[in-house]
């Protein structure tokens, strides 16, 4: 078995290390390395294509890496600690630990032929095995936290996107992750319906989540996050303090992007 | 000629009798063939192109030969390899097979019919493969799945007829039997067909009440 390598942030929330994915000849991920503290946000920008959402999905096996590894909050992904060492973990053993990270996607993916309560404690039920008035207690709470209380009975078919996403969003936090993990969750979005989202995300940040945000929203990233990071063909060639990185690029292919950004947004 | 139903009042213990076999029969095919389908359509999807190259070549032939053959082949052709089952398992086994692959198709529909999201979203969540399919995907291929179900549903309904080739005792046979010595065939076959108009609607009210389900929850989005 191949030992993982070194840490160079072993009290990390997320710990990224050499992370290297491809699909057939392309490239998706060339080298990541990301520290991520716990409560930390982190915005991750970039042109799409260049392997944002591959590193999403790669931190929490959906897309297992090919190679490089992943820790989050102290636990290698794909593995378990035997007594004789390091050994792959079961499919059973990922969805557990992949239970501990919470995803929300850019098309809501809420499940259509389920309440709102329903979406939200189906997997709390399965994977936690919370008891029912448990996993309604919880869901009712999160509801009300998203501003979205009394919404119990409606289908997701029956709310504005805007909605969808922070059910999803609650759906997510049902499950006590220790990481958010963000997906363009508001690019799918009218724009007059974008704020509240940002707004639940804002109030998540605040209470201490750990959140790493794929976004195209500069000025959230700039007023939530507490590192840019910015990607071009599956590496990070730039990262910082937001404001740094979006006010005084260093990197040319940063400022080409960022531009046509502002370009788009004006 | 006159009609006389009258004659019902003697014969409809027969005629209940033989209901009765059609929709065991019926209910016992639906019962194997729907997860049958299931399957199928899933290991259609599979990695393995062996799998799915013989798969195929036995939907080629399950679909192709008709179901008559098919069922003298379990009744009359597994004897002699030993295998000696009674009339109705027969025909349940024949059946299923054949319709197995037809729902196969059904299902392999249905499935492609739901984003790929949503498989990724229950992956997300941790939700296991299997719970993942039956909670969250197979409830959303009723809209593109259910309807071709029903109309071979219906035609497994009709098929069961043919189980009286191995002396099933279902509601065709049944009505022949009755008729061959009353002499009253007209009214007689006309019962009969009434009884499969009946069952036939309800399973169309079955197809009406899970549209009707799937309509608030699969509105344009």
């Amino acid at each position: 078995m191949k030992m993982p390598a070194p840490r160079t942030s072993p009290q990390a929330m997320v710990e990224v290390v050499n992370l290297h994915k491809t699909y057939g000849p392309l490239t998706a991920l060339d080298g990541v390395d990301l520290a991520v503290e716990a409560g930390q946000v982190i915005a991750i920008v970039g042109a799409s294509g260049s392997g944002k959402s591959t590193l999403l999905r790669c931190i929490n096996f959906l897309d297992p890496p090919d190679s490089g590894d992943v820790w989050v909050d102290g636990h290698r992904m794909g593995f378990i600690e035997g007594g004789s060492g390091m050994r792959r973990a079961s499919d059973r053993e990922i969805r557990r630990h992949r239970a501990d990270i919470g995803m929300v996607f850019q098309h809501f993916n809420l499940f259509p032929h389920f309440t709102v309560l329903q979406n939200i404690i189906e997997a709390p039920m399965a994977v936690r095995g919370f008891s029912r008035a448990d996993a309604v207690a919880t869901a009712r709470e999160l509801l009300a936290s998203v501003g979205l209380a009394g919404k119990e009975e409606a289908f997701p078919t029956e709310l504005s996107g805007g909605q969808q996403q922070r059910v999803a969003i609650a759906r997510a936090l049902a499950m006590k992750p220790r990481v958010m993990l963000f997906d363009e969750p508001t690019s799918a979005l009218d724009p007059e319906l974008v704020d509240e989202v940002l707004r639940t995300m804002r109030n998540l940040a605040e209470k201490g989540m750990t959140m790493l945000v794929v976004t195209h929203e500069m000025s959230f990233a700039e007023d939530v996050a507490d590192t840019l990071v910015y990607f071009d063909k599956g590496k990070i060639v730039e990262a910082g303090k937001p404001s740094d990185v979006l006010r005084n690029p260093s990197q040319p292919r940063t400022q080409a992007f960022l531009q046509r950004l502002l370009r788009r947004t004006l | 000629m006159t009609l006389d139903f009258s004659i019902l009042g003697t014969v409809w213990p027969a005629l209940l009798r033989g209901t009765l076999v059609t929709v065991e029969l019926t209910a016992a095919v639906l019962a194997v063939a729907t997860p049958g389908g299931i399957l199928v359509a899933l290991l259609r999807g599979a990695p393995s192109r062996t799998l799915r190259t013989i798969l195929a070549t036995l939907s080629w032939i399950c679909r192709g030969v008709p179901p008559l053959l098919l069922l003298f082949f379990v009744f009359f052709g597994l004897p002699v390899i030993g295998i000696k089952l009674p009339p109705l398992p027969s025909a349940v086994i024949a059946m299923s097979l054949y319709m197995s692959f037809y729902f196969g198709e059904v299902f392999r529909a249905g499935l492609n019919s739901v984003p790929a999201g949503q498989w990724k979203a229950a992956e997300a969540l941790g939700l296991s493969p299997a719970r993942t399919l039956i909670r969250i995907i197979l409830p959303q291929t009723i809209p593109a799945a259910l309807p071709p179900y029903i109309s071979h549903a219906t035609e497994i309904l009709k098929g069961t007829a043919l189980a009286a080739a191995v002396s099933v005792p279902e509601l065709t046979s049944a009505a022949k039997q009755v008729f061959v010595v009353t002499f009253r065939p007209f009214e007689i076959l006309i019962a009969a067909a009434a009884i499969y108009a009946i069952l036939d609607s309800l399973l169309l009210v079955l197809q009406i009440y899970g549209e009707r389900w799937a309509a608030r929850r699969s509105a344009a989005r």
